[in-house]
C-alpha cells in the first residue's frame, strides 16, 4: 500500500518534527525579553516580583 | 504491528531525529539574546526546513540499505511529500518572522546587508521554480531529463543559497564550531548527489552489459535483452526493477527505471519489456543488438516472500511485466503455489507479454485473467474496467490468508484496486504496489 503507508509516516514526521521545533521555541524563548529587545531604547520598568522582594 | 512497519520505525526515528539535528546545535551554546516564543519558532521553522533539503538527497541518492525495505517508489514518494513540507515551512518561517517583527523585512531589502538579501531572494526564487517545474512538469511539457537534471541543480543552488542565508543572518551560526558545523553539514548532502550521479555511474561503467536481443511485443512494447560483459550479471529478486542505460555511457542524464520481466533463476541474461511511452521509449525500435548496456539495480520490493501461501497479481497495461517476472522465476523453481493474474488492459492486441502469459497459464498452478476494454469478438472472459465488483469475481476466495497482493498499473487503476482489496478485508500489510509517476 502506497500511499497510506507513506502518507502515514510523513503524517507523523511532520507532527514529531512540529512538535520538536516548538520544544526548541519553548526552551530558547523569553516573551519578557523579546519585548524588551523589540523596544531596545524604550523604558522598562522592573518586574513586579522584583520590586516586591526588594521592598521586602 | 506489521513487519514491514517494524522495518520502517527505526528509519523514520532516524529522520526526525536528523530533520531536528539543526535545532539541537543551534540550542547548544546559544547567544544570550533571548527573543518571544513566536521569533523562536519560525526561527526553528527555517533550521528545519534546510535539514529537509539535505535529507533529500539522501532520499534520492538509492542506497540499497535504504531502498531495500520500503521500495524506491515509496522513498520518491515521501521524498516529493517532505519536498512540499519543506517548502511549506520556508513560507512559514517567512510568514511568522515579518508577523512577528517588522525589522525583519529588513532582510529583503539589498540596500541593507547586499548577501543577506540576495541570497534570500535567490531562495525564494529558486524554491519556487523547484516546486512548480516538479509538480507540473507534464502540464509544462518539460521532458523528464532535462527536469531531472535541473532538479538537482536547483536543489543544490537552494542548499548553497540557504546556507548563505543562515551565515549572514548570523543568530545561531557565530561559534566557529558552529560555522564549521554547518559547512560541513551542507557538504555532506550536496556530497550523496556527487556519490549518486558520479561515483555509482563510474562503478557502473566497470560493470558494462551488451544488448543481445530487441523484440518487439504487443501494445508498443519492447523487451530489451541484455547479458553481461566480464562479470557475472545481477542477482535479482522477481518483481525488482533496475536504472537501464541503453547505448550511451551511465552518466548520461537519460537513464530511468525499469522492470525486469525475465526470470531471476537467469541472472546471465536480464530481460526488460518497456512501453514506448516518452521521448526515450520512443526510439527503442531504433536500439540493436550488439550496443552498450549499463544496469543499476537491483530495486524495489515488489517480491514474493518465502511465507507467502500464493500470489494474486491485479495488472494493468505494462504493469504487468514485474507479475511476469515472478510467474516466470515461480516456474524455473518448480514452485507450485497457487497464483492468479487478472491483467487489464484495453484489447488482445495491446496486451504486453500475452502469449508468454498464456503460456506460463497453462500450469495447473498459474491462473490468468484476461480483462478487455473493447473486447474481441465472441470474448467469453471478463471486460470493462476494473471495479471492486468485477474484482470479486475474479479473485480467490477471500478466506485463503497468506496470500500476497500485488498491485501494478496505472494510477488510477491502482487506487480502485487497492480500494478494492481493502473492502474486501485484505490487511494492508499484504498489498504491495508499485508507481512510478512521481514527478
Amino acid at each position: 500500500m502506497l500511499n497510506r503507508s507513506v502518507t502515514l509516516a510523513f503524517v507523523l514526521a511532520t507532527v514529531l518534527i512540529i512538535a520538536g521545533v516548538v520544544a526548541f521555541a519553548a526552551y530558547r524563548s523569553d516573551d519578557e525579553g523579546g519585548e524588551r529587545e523589540r523596544n531596545r531604547g524604550a523604558y522598562q520598568p522592573a518586574p513586579v516580583h522584583l520590586v516586591e522582594s526588594w521592598q521586602a | 504491528m506489521n513487519a514491514s512497519t517494524l522495518r520502517a520505525l527505526p528509519w523514520l526515528a532516524l529522520y526526525v531525529a536528523a530533520a531536528l539535528l539543526p535545532l539541537a546545535i543551534a540550542a547548544i551554546d546559544p547567544p544570550p539574546r533571548r527573543r518571544e516564543f513566536v521569533v523562536e519558532f519560525g526561527v526553528g521553522l527555517g533550521f528545519v526546513a534546510l535539514a529537509l533539503f539535505g535529507l533529500q538527497f539522501a532520499l534520492t541518492a538509492r542506497f540499497p540499505a535504504l531502498a531495500a525495505p520500503f521500495g524506491l517508489d515509496k522513498l520518491l514518494h515521501f521524498h516529493r511529500l517532505t519536498g512540499m513540507l519543506a517548502f511549506g515551512l520556508v513560507v512559514g518561517h517567512i510568514l511568522l518572522l515579518v508577523t512577528a517583527r517588522r525589522e525583519f523585512l529588513e532582510f529583503l531589502d539589498p540596500r541593507g546587508e547586499f548577501i543577506r538579501a540576495v541570497a534570500l531572494w535567490w531562495l525564494m526564487a529558486g524554491l519556487t521554480l523547484l516546486m512548480v517545474a516538479t509538480l507540473l512538469r507534464q502540464r509544462l511539457g518539460i521532458p523528464y531529463q532535462w527536469w531531472r537534471i535541473g532538479h538537482a541543480l536547483l536543489a543544490l543552488f537552494v542548499l548553497f543559497v540557504a546556507t548563505v542565508h543562515l551565515f549572514r543572518v548570523n543568530h545561531y551560526s557565530d561559534e566557529p564550531w558552529k560555522l564549521v558545523t554547518w559547512v560541513a553539514l551542507a557538504l555532506m548532502a550536496a556530497s550523496l548527489l556527487g556519490w549518486a550521479r558520479i561515483v555509482r555511474p563510474f562503478r557502473q561503467m566497470r560493470r558494462p552489459w551488451e544488448v543481445v536481443e530487441v523484440r518487439p511485443e504487443r501494445g508498443r512494447s519492447w523487451t530489451i535483452a541484455v547479458e553481461p560483459r566480464g562479470h557475472e550479471g545481477l542477482r535479482f529478486e522477481a518483481g525488482q526493477f533496475a536504472w537501464l542505460a541503453l547505448d550511451q555511457p551511465p552518466y548520461d542524464i537519460d537513464t530511468h527505471p525499469f522492470s525486469i520481466s525475465s526470470s531471476a533463476e537467469k541472472p546471465g541474461r536480464v530481460e526488460f519489456t518497456i512501453k514506448a511511452l516518452g521521448d526515450f521509449t520512443a526510439k527503442l525500435g531504433n536500439l540493436k543488438p550488439g550496443a552498450k548496456a549499463y544496469v543499476d539495480g537491483p530495486y524495489g520490493n515488489f517480491t514474493l516472500q518465502p511465507g507467502d501461501s500464493g500470489a494474486v497479481f491485479i495488472t494493468g497495461g505494462v504493469g504487468v511485466t514485474p507479475a511476469v517476472s515472478i510467474l516466470r522465476t515461480m516456474r524455473d523453481r518448480g514452485d507450485t503455489r497457487p497464483a492468479t493474474l487478472i491483467f487489464a488492459v484495453r484489447a488482445p492486441e495491446t496486451a504486453v507479454l500475452h502469449d508468454d502469459i498464456v503460456e506460463l497459464a497453462k500450469q495447473p498452478n498459474v491462473r490468468a485473467e484476461f480483462v478487455y476494454e473493447d473486447p474481441p469478438q465472441g470474448w467469453q472472459g471478463a471486460t470493462g474496467h476494473i471495479n471492486a465488483e468485477l474484482l470479486e469475481s475474479l479473485l480467490p476466495p477471500a478466506r485463503e490468508g497468506g496470500i500476497r497482493y500485488f498491485v501494478c498499473g496505472p494510477g488510477g487503476f491502482m487506487d480502485v484496486a487497492e480500494k478494492a482489496l481493502l473492502q474486501r478485508g485484505v490487511p494492508s500489510s499484504r498489498i504491495h504496489s508499485e508507481r512510478f509517476n512521481i514527478a
